[in-house]
């Protein structure tokens, strides 16, 4: 039996990491990448993502391997897409338990390298951190700074009011 | 990292997740993320994909509803226009404005006179379209214009009849609640027949004492539904009269998923005697299934009554096929839908894969002493895996001399594991003394029989009495005394 054909990645920091084609095809980018240059030993570079986080990157691209790709005319805002994702599954949440730093980090590689799922899983995590929230709690959430001036402040406090002006 | 340092698009798209599914964005709720800095505040002011949904009984206030219309720019709108109350028709004028810019529209009502009146409206952007009225209100008909990017309709007690043309790129159908009539049936294979692309077809609550007359529309000539892409069919607690005539109707050579259920009635046998006899009588429609496997798996699934009392699912999943039997409260039936299954199995076209799980279930009703089935279909079965739990006991007795039977074993050979307590958490004692007493009148030909099965794994739950391996037998506690003799 051959061995599954491999790719090596390389981080922003330099590390490298040799995975099974399939598996980081899971990334639409670097699937385009070995479409456009073809099979080659060279490494490709991710300067956008570093080792910590390209490490967890692909222990998702791993376990999801050989799972069905989303269609590639999934359009987010059709309603079922939409309700599709409001659900995490047990081994994503367990994935996603991270500190929030490591969190928006996956976020951002998760849109640079272009993973929808991923995407899907830790920007709906941050979503539900902020549901039902008041402005107050999502600010100390996310060490968010109050910019508002006193006047401005008041006035977004009235219906509708506040979504008139420009 | 810090929050702020995430890209506009990418807290659009969070703050558009925070919002429910179809209709329930409440206004303040983006005033609330509105309220938490002026970046945020930008933000939802400036994304019409967070205006874009639109629920009628939300934002009953006229205000509000305007201001959606104009947050939401060129986009198109998600109308949610449920259990809108007479004084709310009015808010109906101001969508109308809009109606060029519908994607999604789903009304269901309670009141006839709250369904809007679709005749007339620019709907050449509609998407998906539902229409629902109570369960007490007597059916509607509406009509539609030209909708040529319809993909999904769900039509609930109500009948549409397209003037602009068929609904040519419909994906999705579902049909529920519906009176039998010929207008009815003439009106569901108007729009089937003019939906080549669809590749979903649910009906279901199809419920009349007329059933007889749409199933003769169906079978007669000229009565078939050719559905090339369809891979999802479910007839759902509809007339068996009108399901059967429906999996006879339709031609669907991709299909995946059939699931057929049952209205509750008395008893089970009748309905599953007659829908796996056509699905047997109609081979495409099985081997279709088993055919089109795909990493998500296929199911024929034929489910009967409101308490899952009878439900067969074949089903081809990632790994490996499954035959679940589940009887939950017809015990003395199950010989005759074990011999029902026997003859689906045994008819050519729908030869299973290896690699499969039969569950033996229910069964526990112990004050009925059913006659103890026929599981002979389970020797046609290759390498198999038996859980007989929660069987009650006649199930194992049958199972156990079936096992023990000389002309059969050798159809054995290939059985890997029969697990007898499974996962159950039955009363350990009560379920394992007559088995145990069972196994007692069988240890002679057992002694013969386990030679012959090589791979075999027989188990009580956790616990290996024989294994591929023979190793000496685990220490028994004293109940299981039998079991250690025999194999010591």
């Amino acid at each position: 039996m051959s061995a599954a054909p491999q790719v090596t990645l390389e981080s922003s920091d330099g590390e490298k990491f040799k995975v099974d084609k399939e598996v980081a095809e899971r990334s639409v980018l670097i699937k385009n990448m070995i479409e456009d240059v073809g099979e080659s030993d060279n490494p490709i570079p991710l300067p956008n993502v570093n080792a910590s986080v390209l490490k967890k990157v692909l222990e998702y691209c791993e376990h999801h391997r050989g799972d069905p790709l989303p269609a590639a005319d999934a359009d987010p805002s059709n309603d079922d897409n939409r309700k599709r994702a409001t659900e995490i599954s047990d081994w994503d949440q367990k994935f996603i338990q991270v500190d929030q730093e490591m969190l928006f980090e996956i976020i951002l590689a998760a849109n640079y390298m272009d993973i929808k799922p991923l995407l899907d899983v830790g920007c709906k995590t941050v979503a539900n951190m902020i549901k039902g929230k008041t402005p107050e709690e999502i600010r100390k959430l996310f060490n968010i700074v109050n910019d508002f001036t006193p006047e401005e402040e008041a006035q977004i406090k009235k219906e509708n009011e506040w979504a008139e002006d420009r | 990292m810090h929050f702020d340092e995430l890209p506009n698009e990418i807290l659009e798209y969070i703050i558009w997740l925070t919002l429910d599914s179809f209709g329930q964005t409440d206004v303040k709720d983006l005033q609330t993320f509105a309220s938490v800095s002026r970046r945020w505040k930008d933000i939802v002011l400036n994304c019409p994909l967070l205006w874009s949904y639109i629920s009628v009984a939300w934002d009953r206030i006229h205000q509000t509803l305007a201001l959606k219309l104009r947050r939401s720019g060129n986009n198109l709108l998600e109308v949610d226009d449920s259990n809108t109350r007479v004084e709310q028709i009015s808010c109906h004028e101001i969508l109308g404005t809009a109606m060029h810019r519908l994607r999604a529209l789903s009304s269901a009502q309670s009141q006839t006179e709250a369904l809007p009146s679709l005749l007339g409206l620019d709907l050449t952007r509609l998407e998906r379209l539902r229409l629902a009225i109570s369960i007490s209100l007597s059916p509607v008909h509406q009509r539609i214009g030209p909708t040529p990017r319809l993909r999904s309709l769900t039509l609930e007690g109500v009948t549409l009849t397209p003037t602009g043309g068929p609904f040519g790129g419909l994906r999705e159908l579902t049909v529920a609640r519906l009176p039998i009539s010929s207008f009815m049936i003439q009106n569901l294979f108007i729009i089937i027949q003019n939906s080549p692309q669809l590749q979903s077809l649910t009906i279901q609550s199809i419920l009349s004492e007329d059933a007889s007359t749409a199933a003769k529309l169906l079978s007669s000539p000229g009565g078939t539904l050719e559905l090339p892409l369809l891979t999802h069919l479910a007839v759902r607690r509809s007339e068996t009269s009108l399901a059967l005539a429906i999996l006879n109707a339709v031609s669907a050579p991709r299909l995946q998923f059939l699931s057929v259920e049952g209205k509750a009635w008395p008893s089970s046998v009748p309905f599953f005697k007659a829908v796996t006899e056509s699905t047997t009588r109609r081979p495409s429609l099985s081997t279709s299934i088993l055919k089109n496997t795909k990493p998500n798996g296929a199911y024929l699934d034929i489910e009967y009554g409101d308490h899952m009392s009878f439900f067969l699912r074949v089903g081809v999943g990632r790994e490996r096929l499954k035959l679940v039997l589940l009887d939950g409260g017809l015990p003395r039936e199950m010989d005759e839908i074990a011999a029902l299954i026997n003859n689906v199995w045994t008819s050519s076209t729908f030869s299973p894969p290896s690699g499969i799980i039969v569950k033996l279930a229910g069964l526990e009703d112990s004050d009925i002493k059913p006659s103890q089935p026929d599981f002979g279909f389970l020797l046609k079965l290759p390498d198999i895996q038996i859980i007989a739990s929660p069987c009650a006991h006649p199930g194992r007795v049958a199972l156990l001399e079936l096992l023990t039977d000389s002309s059969s074993h050798p159809s054995f050979r290939n059985l890997r594991r029969l697990d007898f307590m499974g996962y159950t958490n039955l009363k350990e004692d009560e379920e394992l003394e007559p088995l145990a007493r069972a196994f007692a009148d069988k240890r002679e030909l057992l002694r013969d029989v386990v030679p012959a099965l090589p791979n075999l794994t027989i188990l009580f739950g956790t616990k290996a009495i024989v294994s591929p391996k023979p190793e000496p037998p685990p220490e028994q506690e004293s109940d299981d005394s039998d079991f250690a003799e025999l194999f010591s």
